[in-house]
């Protein structure tokens, strides 16, 4: 009966040259692709195969290793994370060589040693091992496939030649026993099962892309809309912020207090949402020197430098409330709205910027009263009720205030967690009357309507509430978790902060900090001056020489392993032409063979010396000679033995063999 | 930390996942299944931003493809019976082939059917994968040498101890039974057992198999690998033996004249035949059968301490070689060695034949606990007898050492072979054998053949 080990076909003429150009095609590449292609599929036509050695295997292996760490390096500093695309289309060339030295060698196949190191050392210390060796050609085809979906041509077409060739694979494997006709319906049910497939992946990453960024920008990073903030009051559950650093502040001296960050401030709220009534931003003029924007006109008394998350090239950035000017930044445009909310338009990524600052002033414009003083109508009866029944209407600004920043400290307490649900007006009303606990949107929002129902103007700030000083790097961090909210409100002509949220939120916040966060923090901050070198480089547009710099390390890596090969190569043939070191070639036993030798009883081919030294007469002799060739052997093969002491009684044996020959022979 | 228990059972556990998943994988899917299913992982990853690039097009053709394939090999229907004719014996480090006969006992036809002979391959427990020692070890790269896969699937190597390849059948299988050549490499002595044999049907596109598992359990016998050792002519008088081997047809001294042999060193000057020595010029000696004669006693080390295993394996390896090298000899060889209790094997001329004491080292184990007590009393009560004592040992302790004393008081000269790894060769005291380095052979595991080559016997 006809049976055969199971194994994988050669690949069919023309595929992988087909898989080639499509991937040339859709890379336009094409004219490379041409060349590729032909170079392998000129295999079936000319037929004369190499005698490769593994040594020049692995050569090549090391070579296509390092040309591929380089360009993974180059790729990655020209376009960032979007680059391992460009790796996975150049692919084809990296591993092209590899492939075409392949198909052209006598072996046909490559060791699985020639691609890992690893087993190359079980290899050599194992020359008897028998190392697998498997055809490259099967997964260059796939490699080739999945390169091309790197490409430009987005249509049907590309699926129609993925079909085709994926199609002109499973021919070259197909099971005899079954007819065509049944393969053919089976290929096709699968393409249109593709297809469907498709289709519900690009609905489903909508779907997942809509519920993604709403989660990165709770857990990650949070993108602050100038126009309208929505607050997690009535939200059931645990409000949960990361512990990532998404903010540096480094200041001239330590910090005194608190450093209120502001990102962007709100006048008109509902149901959860605050907003804007005006929502227009106006460019601030540059100054007369470059990069210097000045955003209002006082003496300062405070620096901050700030480094913030830019998620897209227009973001609103936090500054300090009374900021003088805003400098040492190559923004393309600063914008600030009505509210004081600063706009900066730059690129994308960690952008650093210099804010000098009147501390304790906030510059914004005076309030307007129908907004500043609004009180939704759904909160009227709620708020006008309770500022009558802590009877702040007929008191002084100051005194509501003090009035309305005890009440909140001494009735209520912060939480991260809401476990009730009610209906969505009667949030404020359970936080104030029933609860009394909430984190501070709930504080902040309060506070405001309760400030507008005491008949003083208030707005809702939104930022970062900076006081954690890390010693590492030498200045305030800020984290997701510290994001906060707190009142601006007017009185005597002018905006003060209020901030009734009880002072051990932060402390609360911290203790949910994961225990890996010393860790976060290290990586956060390698990342973040990569990127900002990387940043200064990309505005810059130097040229990237320094490029070499990562570069040198490999090539003298490669000159180094080139060199020791070369040098091993050389050991290699001294080893054969040169003379060969025999351990123990010091034997005193070889002088008895000299005398032998001299008296014309050569050694025959395989003859032990036992049976030659016999076969001289006089050792025929009552000589110890046994003795002597263990101890020659132990001298010559046991690395363990006292050499010298061995040489020494080996010696003495040999001199009494000398003597007894000598005697032996000097007898008529 | 990584030598933490919780983080070695840990990774055992998912190693084992990995290994049963990678296992049914490997079973159940074919060559170009195989190629599939590593492109639709490839065009998962680069494919999850399906804005970036088309990869997630060749992910749904690959997973629909497979998935159809699936489906189609559902229905697999054949009955089928089959017999495995196995060899008598096989050895260790070489291949041997064997036949499998098929029958098909449906009427309807099979074509292109894969047949395995399933191995059984039970998994390491975890004690076996945290205490093992792996001497491949030192070779291989620190990540492999701390989570140990590459160990772990070391032992179930050795626990399966051979590798049988996939057979494809070319032709139909009918109601005709039909005989298929499996070849199987065996990686260690002793039992190979079998399970099923695996007859697997591929889909209409040729990427997954259906399989239907006929149980048919079997064992085989793997005799140790046994290496050349130059002819032994192995020091010692002959000794008087107490009873005669009437069993045998061996030689020795007697009244009753057996035939005429070479002058052996030890040989009584009266039993030198003279008229013979005249004729052929060198010393002939008259035999009698009787009950002196040369007896060698060859002492097996069984106890295993921390040592790697490989160095246990070739202690057998060459007591083996020793047992079969014995038979070119008019000499008599005792194989003593420690187990559960001790046993003594002779072998030489006309005793006991080589596959019996082959079949006896297939299967010998080593100890965990030191039974040097047994071990004493056995070699004194042998070496009373024989002529001289062949000690394989596993290490050079102070016990040993202390054995091999007792057995030079007994004025019987000893030759040890001290089987050790590469790394722990070095200076070593012979101790008792001080006086006579020539007796004491160190063996580096890989490089037994070598330095058997220098022995002088």
């Amino acid at each position: 009966m006809k049976h055969a080990a199971v194994h994988i076909p050669g690949t069919p003429p023309l595929l992988i040259g087909s898989a080639l150009l499509f991937w040339g095609w859709q890379n336009n590449l094409i004219i490379s692709a041409i060349v590729m292609a032909v170079l392998l599929e000129a295999r079936y036509v000319i037929r004369r195969r190499f005698p490769i050695s593994d040594k020049e295997f692995n050569h090549l292996s090391d070579v296509t290793a390092i040309i591929f760490f380089i360009s993974v390096i180059y790729i990655f500093n020209e376009d960032g994370s979007k680059g391992i695309f460009t790796i996975l289309a150049v692919n084809p060339y990296v591993l092209y060589l590899l492939v075409l030295l392949q198909v052209y060698s006598e072996r046909g196949k490559i060791k699985l040693s020639t691609l890992f190191m690893s087993m190359r050392k079980i290899e050599r210390a194992n020359p008897n091992e028998a190392i697998p060796s498997i055809d490259l050609t099967y997964p260059y085809f796939l490699l080739c496939l999945l390169a091309a979906s790197a490409g430009q041509h987005t249509g049907a077409e590309f699926f129609i030649g993925l079909c085709l060739l994926i199609a002109a694979m499973l021919l070259s494997f197909r099971p005899r026993r079954y007819p065509v006709g049944l393969w053919l319906a089976m290929f096709c049910l699968a393409i249109s099962l593709s297809y469907a497939g498709q289709a519900g992946m690009l609905a489903l990453q909508d779907v997942f892309r809509a519920n993604m960024m709403q989660l990165f920008e709770q857990f990650v990073w949070r993108y602050r809309d100038p126009d309208r903030t929505s607050t997690a009051i009535g939200s059931i559950g645990r409000f949960k912020l990361s512990d990532r650093i998404v903010l540096r502040a480094a200041t001239p001296t330590r910090l005194t207090r608190r450093l209120y960050l502001r990102e962007a401030t709100y006048n008109l709220y509902g149901l959860g949402l605050w907003s804007n009534s005006d929502t227009r931003f106006e460019p601030v003029a540059e100054t007369g020197q470059t990069e210097v924007w000045e955003l209002n006109q006082s003496n300062p008394t405070g620096k901050v430098t700030i480094a913030s998350y830019f998620l897209r090239e227009a973001e609103v950035i936090p500054l300090p409330h009374g900021s003088q000017r805003l400098y040492q930044v190559p923004a393309i445009e600063v914008q600030r709205n009505a509210m004081n909310t600063v706009k900066m338009d730059i690129y994308d990524g960690w952008v650093k910027y210099s804010v000098d600052y009147v501390d304790a002033t906030i510059f914004d414009a005076p309030p307007d009263d129908s907004t500043d003083l609004y009180m939704p109508k759904n909160y009227r009866e709620l708020f006008y009720g309770l500022a009558d029944e802590l009877g702040l209407q007929d008191l002084p600004d100051e005194q509501k205030i003090g009035i309305v920043e005890d009440w909140f400290a001494s009735h209520f307490s912060y939480t991260l967690e809401q476990t009730y649900w009610h209906p969505q007006q009667d949030f404020l009303q359970q936080f104030l009357h029933e609860h009394r606990k909430g984190h501070c949107e709930y504080f902040a929002t309060a506070t405001v309507l309760l400030l507008r129902a005491a008949g003083i103007p208030a707005r809702y700030a939104v930022g970062y509430a900076v006081d954690e000083y890390s010693p590492w790097e030498g200045q305030y961090v800020a984290r997701a978790r510290d994001a906060h909210a707190w009142v601006l409100a007017y009185t005597n002509h002018d905006w003060q902060l209020i901030d009734t949220t009880p002072g051990i939120w932060d402390a609360l916040e911290a203790e949910n900090a994961s225990i890996m966060e010393p860790l976060w923090d290290v990586w956060s901050w390698v990342s973040y001056r990569y990127a900002l070198w990387q940043a200064k480089d990309a505005l810059k547009e130097e040229n990237r020489t320094w490029l070499l710099l990562l570069i040198i390390p490999l090539l003298l890596y490669l000159a180094w392993r080139l060199h020791g090969k070369k040098r091993n190569g050389r050991h290699d043939s001294d080893k054969t032409t040169g003379p060969i070191e025999i351990f123990g070639a010091d034997s005193p036993l070889y002088q008895l063979a000299d005398i032998i030798r001299q008296k014309g009883i050569e050694q025959r081919p395989g003859e032990t010396l036992l049976a030659w030294f016999k076969r001289y007469p006089a050792a025929q002799a009552d000589v110890d000679m046994q003795s002597a060739l263990a101890l020659h052997y132990q001298y010559r093969f046991d690395p363990s033995a006292d050499r010298k002491a061995l040489k020494q009684r080996l010696e003495a044996v040999c001199q009494h063999i000398r003597q007894t020959l000598r005697r032996h022979e000097s007898r008529p | 930390m990584f030598r933490g228990n919780m983080f070695r059972r840990l990774l055992y556990i998912s190693f084992r996942g990995v290994f049963y998943i990678n296992r049914w994988i490997r079973e159940r899917f074919t060559p170009l299944g195989l190629l599939l299913i590593g492109a639709m992982i490839m065009a998962g990853i680069f494919g999850v931003d399906l804005k970036s690039t088309l990869s997630y097009q060749l992910f749904t053709l690959t997973a629909a493809l497979i998935l159809v394939a699936i489906i189609a090999s559902l229905h697999f229907k054949g009955r089928f019976k089959a017999q495995r004719l196995l060899p008598e014996y096989g050895t260790a480090g070489e291949a041997l082939h064997y036949r499998i006969r098929l029958n098909n006992i449906d009427n309807k036809m099979q074509k292109a059917l894969i047949i395995l002979d399933q191995l059984e391959n039970p998994f390491p427990t975890y004690e076996e994968y945290r205490d093992s020692h792996d001497p491949k070890d030192k070779i291989r790269n620190w990540f492999d040498r701390l989570i140990g896969y590459p160990r772990l699937m070391g032992i179930m190597q050795r626990k399966t101890g051979a590798t049988t390849e996939a057979v494809q059948l070319q032709t139909a299988l009918t109601a005709v039974a039909e005989e298929l050549t499996v070849t199987l490499k065996p990686l260690r002595r002793g039992y190979i057992r079998f399970t099923d044999i695996t007859i697997a049907r591929p889909d209409p596109l040729g990427i997954y198999k259906n399989i239907k598992k006929l149980p048919h359990p079997g064992s085989l016998l793997i005799l140790p690998r046994t290496y050349r050792i130059p002819s032994i002519h192995l020091f010692g008088n002959r000794k008087y033996q107490p009873g005669g081997i009437t069993r045998a047809s061996s030689v020795g001294d007697s009244q009753e004249f057996l035939s005429l042999r070479d002058y052996r060193p030890g040989d009584p000057l009266r039993a030198i035949h003279w008229r013979s020595f005249a004729k052929l010029g060198k010393p002939i000696v008259r035999e009698y059968q009787d009950e002196f004669f040369v007896r060698q006693a060859l002492l097996l080390d069984t106890w295993l301490d921390d040592q790697p295993e490989v160095i246990f394996e070739e202690a057998v390896s060459l007591a083996a070689s020793f047992t079969l090298a014995s038979f070119d000899t008019d000499s008599l060889l005792d194989l003593l060695f420690v187990g559960t209790k001790s046993f003594h094997f002779t072998t030489g001329r006309g005793v006991s034949q080589p596959e019996n004491m082959l079949e006896i080292l297939a299967c010998v184990k080593p100890c965990s606990e030191p039974a040097f007590a047994i071990m004493q009393n056995l070699v004194l009560e042998r070496c009373a007898k024989s002529s001289g004592l062949i000690c394989i040992l596993l290490d050079w302790t102070e016990e040993r050492q202390a054995l091999i004393r007792k057995a030079m008081q007994m004025a019987i000269p000893v030759y040890v072979f001290l089987i050790r790894t590469e790394t722990e060769a070095g200076q070593i005291d012979y101790g008792p054998l001080a006086e006579h380095p020539e007796r004491f052979t160190v063996i580096p595991i890989d490089n037994i053949q070598p330095t058997l080559n220098t022995l002088m016997l």
